[in-house]
């Protein structure tokens, strides 16, 4: 048979984001298809080196926009480590609480975007009128409905009002009982588990050694989370479960495990925003520190656990007041380096699967 | 790492092959480079050590002291703690062995710096840029980067409004 | 004659999917229940042969701006650029950085501007209006299906 090889270009309806894969196929069976990245590679990293501390935050938002908060909070993580700034307490759980919405946010996206690369249209436009009352909630918070830019070197920026505290109660009401909707209208249809069922299954062995972190690692049956291995902040006081593949529809490691790992999280995030509303404690929500923040020769390494996955900062200070050297380590990187190897054997629609099911986002490969 | 884990590898590689430094907050092993890839598979299969998850490669630039260090971060789920180790390079002839073959991921972290940096990974699978186009040239992230005025007819500077 | 021609061609303006960053997901929620562009009779289209509107949404880099080039000349006449957000206008953010092309309008002709970081959906909304009231000036027919060049 002949090969041909096609282009499954930066501008495309399924890629998420502007990825470029050259598919080598012999008409419906994929011998090999090999990621072309770099099309949003802005340079980050490089811009960090002439940005002083305080002011780098937009710039993280910038690095992955769905789950922004996270990116905010592993950057001023990393500043206060380095300069040994203490948060308020009342700032962590506020750190806590807006993650956690964000995790939400996040995930309607990811599963919603696989929903609609797979044919279903209907679920993905449910989950957007969801988002929406997250998006009202945080622009109340912080003023912006995408990048957030809420924290600060030593806290959060605003307080949380009780109209806010209200607000996020009533979603959480609205919002628990929909999930078990969506699964009745989506997962649990016959159409979509023959879709994802089997396909693209990713072994435990090959997820540790090509790298792969968060919900790729957890849908392949290893329970590996960095709010119980390495915790920080206060995730150490909230009781939560660690939801892990287990072959639900069809083998351990495949993409509906990968899918349904998220919808589980979903439920849990939930769950850890009502304890942190609960038992939030008076005080303040920032330390005051230098505007122009100087921080001598030091390094170091601090990670969050972001909707992605790990995403990790390190960062190298000489002793003025901009870093030497920042570099962002992050989940989608280490992802996009599997699909050369599981996409062999597959057929071109079970590729969109796989790149669904990874959830991956251009910004966070290139940076 | 914890002492009991450096004193292993000490046991095995020799005290001047591997250097102990606790002056940053994570403190650092400090590997000579033909070594690392030793050192790396040793790391990983050891059943006192077992460092199976492959965080991060960072390759950061010291022009004044002429060389190129590449940082690696290792993580244990047994013993729960995090392993640095550095290698140091030749800034003007910058070549080091790949680590390819005891993790499949630092593949694409090597390629990133081969990409940024300009350091050239031996016995690597694909050594070709990742994230710039593949016309680019220079090395972005060196401290000496001097933009160009146009790339394929396209200026890369805007007037600001007066 | 012409009114009712432009009328026709405002009432469905089909526009190409291209977002590359943030600004993607504002133009994916501008589609959603809230803020509708279905009712004014815009539904995204994936290839641009089919296509008579571009939003240009994200930040475009050296590498990606020859792709832009190929897809703004496979459009069929009369076509519109709109540049949606910082990045797309002049940089935005990213004025230093070595990778960026700093503004749209360097590589391909723009109609309107949408500034923000990223705009919001009634933003986005108010500048599809505005290419509406653009293509009601218009007089395809002199001009034998192409635009005019004093509007």
């Amino acid at each position: 048979m002949e090969e041909m090889i096609l282009n499954m270009g930066p501008q495309h309806p399924s890629t998420h984001g502007v990825l470029n894969f050259l598919i080598i196929t012999d008409g419906e069976v994929i011998h090999q298809a090999l990621p072309n990245v770099g099309y949003l590679h802005r340079g980050i990293e490089k811009l960090a080196e002439q940005t002083p501390y305080t002011t780098f935050i937009p710039f993280t938002d910038r690095i992955d926009y769905l789950s922004a908060m996270f990116a905010n909070h592993v950057y001023v993580m990393a500043v206060e480590t380095l300069a040994n700034i203490e948060v308020p307490e009342r700032g962590e759980y506020l750190r806590v609480i807006a993650c956690e919405l964000n995790r939400i946010a996040s995930h309607l996206i990811s599963t919603g975007a696989l929903a609609l690369d797979i044919g279903a249209s209907t679920p993905f436009v449910h989950w957007i009128r969801e988002r929406e009352c997250i998006n009202d909630i945080m622009e109340a918070l912080c003023g912006a409905r995408l990048t957030y830019s809420y924290m600060r070197v030593g806290g959060v920026s605003r307080d949380i009002s009780q109209n806010i505290k209200d607000a996020v109660l009533k979603f959480l009401d609205h919002f628990e009982p929909i999930i078990d909707e969506y699964n009745r209208l989506i997962s649990f249809n016959g159409i979509f588990i023959k879709r994802l069922a089997n396909v693209a299954i990713i072994s435990q062995v090959d997820a540790v050694n090509f790298g792969l972190v968060g919900p790729n690692l957890r849908g392949s049956g290893i329970e590996m989370d960095i709010r119980r291995a390495i915790p920080y902040g206060v995730y150490d006081r909230f009781d939560f479960k660690i939801p892990i593949g287990l072959g639900f529809q069809g083998t351990l490691g495949d993409s509906y495990d990968r899918y349904f790992v998220r919808i589980l999280e979903m439920k849990e995030s939930c769950s850890i925003v009502r304890q942190a509303l609960e038992t939030l404690p008076p005080g303040d929500i920032r330390t005051k520190i230098k505007r122009n923040l100087k921080i001598r020769e030091n390094e170091c390494y601090t990670c969050v656990e972001s909707a992605r996955g790990e995403m990790g900062i390190y960062l190298v200070s000489d002793g003025s007041d901009r870093p030497y050297r920042l570099k962002i380590k992050t989940g989608s990187f280490t992802a996009m380096s599997i699909v050369e190897k599981i996409s062999q054997g597959l057929m071109v629609a079970d590729l969109i699967a796989l790149i669904g099911s990874l959830d991956v986002v251009a910004p966070e490969i290139d940076r | 790492m914890t002492y009991k884990g450096y004193d292993i590898l000490a046991l095995r590689f020799g005290k001047d092959t591997i250097i102990y430094c606790d002056k940053t907050l994570n403190p650092y092993i400090e590997v000579s480079s033909d070594q690392i890839q030793e050192v790396c598979i040793y790391i990983r299969y050891h059943p006192e050590l077992k460092f199976s998850f492959f965080f991060s490669l960072s390759g950061v630039d010291y022009p004044e002291k002429n060389r190129i260090t590449l940082v690696y971060h290792l993580f244990s789920m047994k013993l729960k703690t995090l392993c640095v180790l550095k290698a140091s390079v030749n800034r003007n002839h910058p070549e080091l062995e790949s680590i390819e073959s005891v993790w499949k991921t630092a593949g694409w972290f090597e390629r990133e710096i081969h990409d940024l940096l300009g350091v050239n990974f031996i016995r690597h699978s694909n050594m070709k840029r990742l994230l710039l186009p593949d016309d680019w040239v220079g090395y972005p992230l060196r401290k000496d980067y001097k933009e160009p005025l146009l790339y394929h007819d396209m200026e890369t500077s805007r007037d600001k409004p007066s | 004659m012409d009114d009712v021609i432009n009328w026709m061609r405002k009432s469905s303006i089909w526009y190409l999917l291209f977002g590359t960053a943030c600004c993607a997901i504002e133009l994916m929620q501008t589609g959603g229940p809230r803020t509708d562009l279905d009712r004014i009779g815009s539904v995204f289209r994936s290839t641009p042969r089919q296509a008579d509107l571009m939003i240009v949404a994200g930040t475009v880099t050296y590498k990606m701006a020859e792709r832009i080039v190929l897809l703004y000349h496979q459009m069929a006449d009369p076509k519109y650029v709109i540049s949606m957000g910082s990045c797309a206008n002049c940089g935005g953010l990213f004025q230093n950085s070595y990778s960026v092309l700093k503004g749209v309008d360097k590589i391909i002709p723009v109609d309107i501007y949408v500034p923000g970081c990223p705009p919001r959906p009634e933003a986005l909304m108010e500048g599809v209006l505005a290419i509406r009231e653009i293509m009601m000036k218009e007089n395809y027919l002199k001009n034998h299906g192409r635009r005019s060049n004093d509007i």
